[in-house]
């Protein structure tokens, strides 16, 4: 680890680090992840407005909404491809449906743990007792993983973000 | 790309499975304390077609502690003068941890009331079982106990009057949050009027026979027991010896023969002991006769 010698800031070192150990490699694309969350508080201004803000959060109550934000970024030298993200619901919480899936990302939901996947909004088709096959939209509680597509989305130096947000139950 | 799930249940069985999904949530949420917790997952290939993946940080959020408190139900019943009124309530921690609910209750008249708590059984037994409190000690989320409240209704409380006392359970954890139940007692009492006349009216001569006819009424909505009435022969008069009538049936004038006597209980005076009178308009009429001197 020569990069421990250099008197530059971390990150540059671990980013020089990783290029030159994938250049051994091959020139292959590299993808990071990290998740942040948010809590999202309606405030209301002085003028009686409200105004929606987020902020970090360590401890929430039940009911409070909170926001995640997962960022994929590319630190390769070569394109992420077929890259999918994917993120379980955590427990205790359940989706939040209402302007959930208008990012341009492709995006995907499972539910069943991630073994099958539907295009948002997932549906569920049920046989009632009359024997009629009915679709209905999935209902929020039922959404256990997150999937988006990032297919062509991540070349070198590319980053994406991409969010839910929850209810604490 | 749409892969419609096909759930070969009936619609109940399909909903109660998508149920079973969630979380078991308490009455308020998620027990306090539980983290809240998220690592996401990317995968890709390389530029060989080799697959690759990497997961994200954790992030972690705790669950906090939220109170809530349920008292249920409203009671109302109706009392006499002088009762000791019971109610029974259940107080609930539907918050999301361990609390203790504080008690208290007033009664909008300032009557005496004391809260118990039920020993378990769900019948009032007073001090011998039930205990006084303050509080309902320390309650698991979800956990619930059953309280009595005693209110004393005031001997001669006028009939009609409504209390209104109000127990309130406020929690330790947070002292913001609080609820209230309503037990309304509504007073019956006896309520006795008498109304007097006299035949003939105006001005009469010397030697003049005059009916006194007193029309006792109940109009309370509880009965009376052991009415009395009694009426001084005025001055001026003299008493008609076997004039004293009940609902139209004579009453000698001797002590303890009927309901009537003259004299005989009080010198110069009426008397005539009428017993029960129904609630709600329970009436007796007496007359007795006396001649101008």
């Amino acid at each position: 680890m020569k990069a421990r010698s250099l008197s530059r800031p971390i990150m540059i070192a671990g980013l020089v680090c990783a290029i030159s150990a994938t250049t051994m490699v091959a020139a292959n694309p590299k993808v990071v992840l990290d998740v942040g969350v948010e809590r999202e508080e309606v405030l209301v201004d002085d003028s009686g407005t409200s105004v929606v803000e987020r902020r970090p959060v360590t401890r929430a109550n039940p009911g409070d909404l909170l926001v995640y934000t997962v960022t994929a970024s590319n630190f390769g030298v070569s394109p992420a491809a077929n890259a999918t993200v994917e993120d379980p619901i955590p427990n205790g919480t359940v989706l939040v449906l209402d302007g959930f899936g208008q990012g341009p990302l492709p995006t995907e939901a499972s539910l069943d743990g991630g073994e099958t996947w539907q295009t948002f909004p997932a549906e569920v088709e049920v046989v009632r007792n009359d024997g009629v096959r009915q679709v209905l939209p999935a209902p929020a509680p039922s959404y256990t993983h997150l999937r988006w597509v990032l297919d062509g989305q991540l070349a070198p130096g590319d980053s994406k973000d991409v969010s839910f947000k929850v209810r604490v139950n | 790309m749409k892969q419609t799930l096909r759930t070969r249940f009936g619609l109940g069985a399909a909903i109660a499975a998508l149920v079973l999904l969630a979380t078991p949530a308490l009455a308020l949420g998620t027990p306090e304390g539980t983290p809240i917790s998220n690592t996401a997952t990317v995968n890709y290939e390389d530029d060989n077609g080799n697959p690759l993946s990497a997961t994200s940080n954790t992030v972690t959020t705790i669950v906090a502690q939220v109170a809530a408190v349920d008292v249920d139900p409203d009671n109302a019943s109706s009392a006499d003068p002088g009762d000791t009124v019971t109610y029974l309530h259940t107080v609930t921690n539907n918050g999301n941890g361990d609390d203790t609910i504080d008690l208290a209750a007033v009664s909008s008249q300032g009557w005496t009331v004391t809260i118990y708590l039920d020993d378990g059984d769900g019948v009032f037994e007073g001090g011998a079982d039930d205990t006084v409190a303050s509080d309902t000690g320390l309650l698991s989320a979800d956990g619930s106990v059953d309280i009595w409240i005693e209110v004393v209704v005031p001997a001669g409380t006028a009939d009609g009057t409504v209390d209104t006392t109000t127990v309130t359970g406020t929690s330790q954890f947070d002292s913001g949050v609080s609820e209230s139940a309503t037990d309304t007692t509504t007073v019956d009492s006896p309520d006795i009027s008498v109304v007097k006349s006299v035949s003939p009216t105006g001005d009469q001569p010397p030697g003049t026979t005059l009916t006194y006819t007193m029309v006792v009424t109940n109009n309370g909505n509880a009965a009376a027991s052991a009415v009395v009435l009694t009426d001084a022969v005025p001055a001026n008069t003299t008493y008609v010896a076997g004039s004293i009538t009940q609902d139209a049936g004579s009453l000698t004038d001797g002590g303890g023969d009927d309901n009537g006597d003259f004299g005989a209980t009080t010198a110069g005076t009426v008397t005539v002991t009428i017993g029960t009178l129904a609630a709600s308009g329970g009436s007796t009429t007496i007359t007795f006769q006396v001649t101008i001197d």
